[in-house]
């Protein structure tokens, strides 16, 4: 778990064109960071790729921090999971 | 003494049908435009339909020396241009120099770039045609349209993406008004480009069955195709000649939002600002407007956002003027789409009827306008705006009237 | 009465500088910024130099600003804005911002972006494609980024007419500030060097030193000239009312005067006269200045080392400016910045709009032979030369030809 955190930490400074210091497990991507809608499908782009899920439509209202994302990644990775989402 | 720009020919290209005759009847009728594409391989797409044009033959508007030299939507453009001239009848009668020539896009030749990068991907770029790639360049597109009718005024593209349309038409009428032209071909091409399919596709803006402006379960828009140029003539040549007259070009308003490169400003913004604009510089009050050519593209935050900036600018009002998309019926053609609805306003105004918002089932509470639902409707349009917005925030209204 | 309309400010980003002096130092004493191209490997082209912005980073022009994942043509066209309105001493608040407008000349602005994007999606799946690089193959954004970076929200609109394109764009510019929907737009031209780019006039062989056993060399009415070498540019004007830049005590470089274009239908039959067009657009761009050809002292050739073109357009001098040719300051600049395509014409305007302000005119980088079948005089030095009026031309091979006419405001 702390791995993925770590991961997806270091995708939304990259994505995001911010410190990696600055984002912490709770730091909203929007109000703090400054990470629009189009930055969040980007995200969303990134953590299929990194994680080999699929992200469905209705899940992007969860990109909001470090921790929601973690959470979310570990619920796709789940066996089951990415049926549903293909 | 300043000159007034009206509109006495048009052409068009779309997926309910090629020339004025088969689009009107199309949209009269309510068709449905929508189809699986099969321009492009889709299979690995969640979304796979959108507004292809079937029934175009080149041949019929091309000579076969220019088919071989244009690539594909170049081809609609000329196609466009050479029905709007005839239409006009001033075939013959443009003098050159005062000639224009002003059409819109959002990708240009983006086919000839898409078989460049599939030679790239496959064999190398060495081996890439430079007899292809010499034709994507976006601006040879309008020089084609010249080259075709012997224009030689100003000659450009805009490529202000889903504005693109009302942009060359504003910037063709500002040509006749300041006396830099007499005749202008303003309008708009794109044809369907696997590209703009897959980026659409990616960022969920698509609807995956039909397109449905308004309605509380819009899903996206719809990808399409086409192309309209409309003849802009000066009004004392057009009257010295006899022409037949659709509309005048009362104006046009441009603003932007700078809220986001993508995303309507919530509150509506650039769009408030660009109707205000578009009545300011036609002279025409709120209470003088009939109709409104939607932009409606049927994504979430547009239609949402048109209905707000509407009601905010014309208050009261707003619940009586009728507004229809017809996107609903033909899908978005981009940088076509605006020059195309120009085509179906200027009808609108001739035939004094209008074109419906087809796909029309369940009212959102948020979009609670007259959006002329299902049905085409009789209706006597003196005035009426069009809207187009596009990314990066820029917003447009295109001001007709009938010519009095 | 129409409103006067002025050059307060200049952003530009050029292979010989950012930002007005380095740019302007540069002109003036010579130097060129053509050299080996490092933007892409050319490993595998005959061709082997450009001229570049090498040393361009958006992060140090535009501090605090999240452009690291725009495509490069977006990234100039911010970087033009800012340092046009720096230049021009603009304070972007909520009174000013409403009122400033987007003009962008650009044609191929996209054409890395898109290719990147879809080959990507052929390599890797429709699912590798990034809504971000999407956004990045919509031409208009261009226009768009600098409105959304910046607030400024008249409008935003780009124009692509080739190497018209920076004029097309001023002048179209100019007209929102005539009818007073804007106080002030920034207006040019941005264009981008990339393998996509080079390609387009390489494979064709519009390059100098694309035919094998060529020198590469980029010479401007030269004898032994043999195409074009490439370059790119961000080169915006503040255009802003006279009235306007005059009670904030804004510093004037020029005031905008006529503007001709024409475009030759016959520019691709053999036998026609390649002169013809700009021979035209100079003359509407001096009559609608109310100049005679002989009230203007300065001509800024496009001239770019093409063997068709730089004739075309010494005869289409000489067409119009008659006998009073030979006492004409005449340059092309293109021989120190490549040509920058849509761009090119709006470098030409910034160098233009500071010799009128400087009283110096930057020389045609020498060291080659002219060709005496293109008979305007030339210069290898700069002069020092107190100047009224100066004249832009540009012109593309496809037969399109326009020109600008600027002044120092009396």
């Amino acid at each position: 778990m702390q791995d993925h955190k770590d991961e997806i930490r270091h995708i939304v400074a990259q994505i995001g064109e911010v410190e990696i210091d600055k984002v912490g497990d709770e730091t909203h991507f929007s109000n703090d960071l400054g990470i629009d809608s189009l930055r969040a499908l980007e995200l969303m782009v990134a953590l299929e790729d990194k994680f080999k899920i699929r992200v469905p439509e209705e899940q992007l209202g969860r990109f909001t921090s470090v921790n929601n994302l973690t959470e979310l990644v570990i619920e796709l990775q789940a066996p089951g999971a990415v049926s549903s989402a293909a | 003494m300043t000159r007034r720009v009206v509109i006495t020919g048009l052409g068009i290209v779309s997926p309910i049908g090629v020339g004025k005759e088969a689009f009107w009847q199309g949209l009269m009728a309510g068709k449905n435009g929508m189809s699986d594409i099969d321009a492009f391989d889709t299979s690995e797409f969640p979304c796979r339909r959108g507004g292809q044009v079937r029934d175009f033959v080149p041949s019929q508007y091309l000579s076969a020396e220019s088919l071989s030299r244009l690539g594909s939507v170049s081809q609609f453009a000329v196609a466009a241009a050479k029905m709007a001239v005839d239409d006009s009848r001033l075939n013959g009668h443009m003098e050159p120099e005062r000639t224009s020539v002003a059409i819109g896009t959002t990708n240009g030749e983006a086919p000839v770039l898409e078989e460049y990068c599939t030679t790239w991907v496959k064999e190398g770029y060495q081996q890439i045609d430079p007899q292809l790639i010499v034709r994507y360049p976006m601006h040879l597109i309008p020089e084609q349209v010249a080259l075709e009718f012997g224009a030689e005024g100003q000659v450009v593209m805009i490529p202000n993406a889903c504005s693109a349309g009302n942009w060359a038409i504003g910037f063709g009428a500002d040509l006749i008004r300041s006396d830099e032209a007499d005749v202008v071909l303003a309008g708009g091409v794109d044809t369907l480009a696997r590209g703009a399919f897959i980026g659409f596709n990616r960022s969920f803006a698509m609807a995956p069955e039909m397109c449905q402006p308004f309605d509380k379960n819009r899903k996206g828009l719809m990808p399409g195709e086409g192309a309209a140029v409309l003849v802009l003539e000066d009004l004392d040549q057009a009257l010295r000649r006899g022409a037949h007259i659709y509309s005048e070009v009362a104006g046009y308003g441009v603003s932007c939002d700078t809220y986001h490169i993508t995303g309507p400003d919530p509150a509506g913004r650039g769009a408030v600002d660009a109707t205000m604009s578009a009545l300011k510089t036609s002279d025409l009050r709120p209470e003088d407007i009939d109709y409104i050519s939607a932009h409606g593209t049927g994504t979430k935050p547009n239609d949402r956002v048109e209905t707000l900036a509407t009601k905010k600018v014309f208050g009261d009002l707003a619940k009586r003027i009728p507004i229809s998309s017809i996107k609903s019926m033909i899908g978005h053609s981009f940088g076509a789409a605006s020059a195309i609805e120009a085509v179906a306003c200027s009808m609108a105004i001739e035939r004094g009827k209008i074109p419906p918002t087809i796909n029309y089932h369940e009212p959102d509470p948020e979009c609670d306008l007259d959006y002329v639902p299902n049905e085409a409707r009789e209706h006597k349009v003196e005035a009426l705006l069009s809207n187009a917005y596009a990314f990066g925030g820029n917003c447009t209204v295109l001001a007709l009237r009938a010519m009095r | 009465m129409s409103k006067r309309v002025v050059i307060t400010g200049l952003g530009i980003l050029s292979p010989v500088g950012i930002g007005r002096e380095a740019f302007w130092t540069s002109l003036i004493n010579g130097q060129t910024g053509i050299k080996p191209i490092t933007l892409f490997d050319t490993s595998e082209l005959a061709c082997k130099t450009a001229a570049e912005i090498s040393d361009f980073d958006p992060r140090v022009v535009l501090p605090g600003m999240k452009t690291g994942m725009l495509y490069r043509t977006a990234q100039l066209s911010c970087a033009a804005a800012k340092l046009g309105l720096d230049d021009a001493g603009i304070e972007l608040d909520a009174a000013t911002k409403p009122r400033i407008g987007v003009m962008i000349g650009n044609t191929l602005g996209v054409m890395q972006s898109y290719s990147e994007f879809y080959r990507g999606t052929l390599e890797r799946g429709y699912l590798a494609a990034s809504p971000l690089d999407f956004a990045n193959t919509i031409a208009i954004t261009v226009a768009g980024y600098v409105s959304v970076m910046f607030g400024v929200s008249s409008f935003n609109c780009v124009i692509s007419s080739g190497e018209l394109s920076s004029l097309n764009a001023i002048n179209y510019g100019a007209s929102f500030v005539r009818r007073g929907k804007a106080d002030m737009v920034l207006a040019g031209g941005v264009e981008v060097l990339s393998l996509e780019s080079y390609l387009l006039n390489y494979l064709p062989k519009f390059l100098s030193g694309s035919t094998p056993g060529q020198r590469e060399f980029c010479m401007p009415f030269g004898k032994e000239r043999n195409g074009t070498v490439l370059g790119e540019a961000g080169a915006f004007v503040l255009l802003e009312d006279y009235e306007h830049a005059v009670a904030r005590g804004a510093n004037i470089y020029a005031e905008l005067r006529g503007f001709g274009v024409s475009f030759d239908s016959h520019a691709f039959v053999e036998s026609a006269p390649r002169s013809k067009g700009l021979t035209r657009a100079i003359s509407l761009a001096a009559k609608r200045s109310g100049l005679l050809p002989e009230d203007i002292d300065y001509v800024s050739a496009s001239a770019n080392s093409s063997v068709v073109k730089d004739k075309a357009e010494a005869d289409a001098i000489r067409n119009v400016f008659g006998s009073t040719t030979d006492r004409l300051h005449i340059n092309a600049i293109k021989s120190m910045t490549g040509e920058s395509f849509s761009a090119s014409a709006g470098v030409q305007v910034c160098a233009s709009a500071l010799a009128l302000r400087e009283g110096v005119i930057p020389p045609t980088l020498n060291g080659y032979e002219q060709d005496p079948e293109c008979n305007i005089p030339l210069f290898s030095e700069s002069r020092e030369v107190k100047i009224k009026s100066a004249l832009i031309s540009a012109s593309a091979v496809t037969g399109l030809a326009g020109a600008l006419v600027l002044s120092t405001p009396q």
